[in-house]
């Protein structure tokens, strides 16, 4: 079957090399010895030139077109994007600045800040009704 | 880590009772004023997290409240709160216990219907810092 694959020319090079190489065993069927001879001389011409092709190859092909490499590269990649959004969710997770009045969602920091400022005035205010506060700060503090 | 940090940030006060308040589980967010702020606009304050709401509230969300407050004050030792009520007012000042050397206060207030409650955090988290805040 390989062998008919090869004369209409639809064997890969990893298949004629394996192709040679049972034609170089002993156990070639019977049907098949007709091309014994002309398989070997093949592979005999065949294993110069796929000699020279690895070589070619090995010398050849940059390091950024290698596949080791380039997953290495997509690695890194990944981690460079992944490390970035990290941190960057880290820090707007560490800031927040935001007030909902009456259900609208307001970003203004004066704004924002001024609330919080009437806010603790407010309460900060009711210190003058008793003496809770006082008597708190001097546990605490 | 992205959805372990929203926690960290939307349960500032787990462990409160109180928090159901916050989330607004007790009163629509749409009737009150709310303000959260983390981060470098309080550190001039020493404190890393504020978080208050102002609200009128019905008699309803009024017993909803003060029960969730009689809970979060449950079995603190006495000298950790405060609390004051008189007809016009009721306050409640909760220090509670500090994590590592961030110090976490609540304090409520009720004027007739008018509620006030501000939860923060920080290393000098007490009621000086709410004067400083109001730039008294």
């Amino acid at each position: 079957m390989l062998t008919e694959r090869f004369f209409y020319g639809d064997t890969t090079i990893e298949e004629e090399r394996e192709l040679y190489r049972l034609y170089q065993g002993h156990d070639v069927p019977q049907d098949l010895q007709a091309y014994r001879e002309m398989m070997l001389d093949l592979a005999a011409i065949g294993a110069e030139e796929y000699s020279i092709m690895d070589k070619q190859e090995t010398i050849d092909i940059p390091i950024w077109r290698r596949p080791f490499f380039r997953w290495i590269a997509a690695a890194v990649v990944a981690l460079l994007v992944i490390g970035g959004a990290t941190t960057l969710f880290m820090h707007n997770s560490e800031e927040e600045c935001v007030a909902y009045i009456y259900g609208q969602k307001v970003t203004d920091h004066n704004v924002v800040m001024n609330e919080l400022s009437q806010t603790a005035m407010s309460m900060a205010n009711s210190r003058g009704d008793d003496d809770i506060a006082q008597q708190l700060d001097e546990m605490f503090n | 880590m992205m959805l372990v940090s929203c926690q960290m940030v939307a349960l500032a006060q787990k462990g409160l009772h109180i928090e159901s308040l916050f989330a607004g589980k007790v009163v629509p967010q749409e009737r009150m004023v709310e303000t959260r702020v983390r981060g470098r606009s309080l550190s001039k304050y020493g404190l890393t997290y504020f978080h208050s709401l102002r609200f009128s509230m019905k008699d309803k969300e009024q017993k909803e409240i003060r029960r969730l407050l009689k809970q979060d004050l449950e079995g603190r030792p006495e000298q950790d709160y405060e609390t004051s009520s008189d007809y016009e007012n009721y306050k409640v000042f909760l220090q509670l216990p500090p994590q590592g050397t961030t110090k976490r206060m609540l304090c409520y207030r009720e004027h007739y219907e008018q509620v006030l409650v501000i939860y923060m955090e920080g290393p000098e988290a007490s009621f000086k810092t709410l004067e400083k805040m109001s730039n008294k």
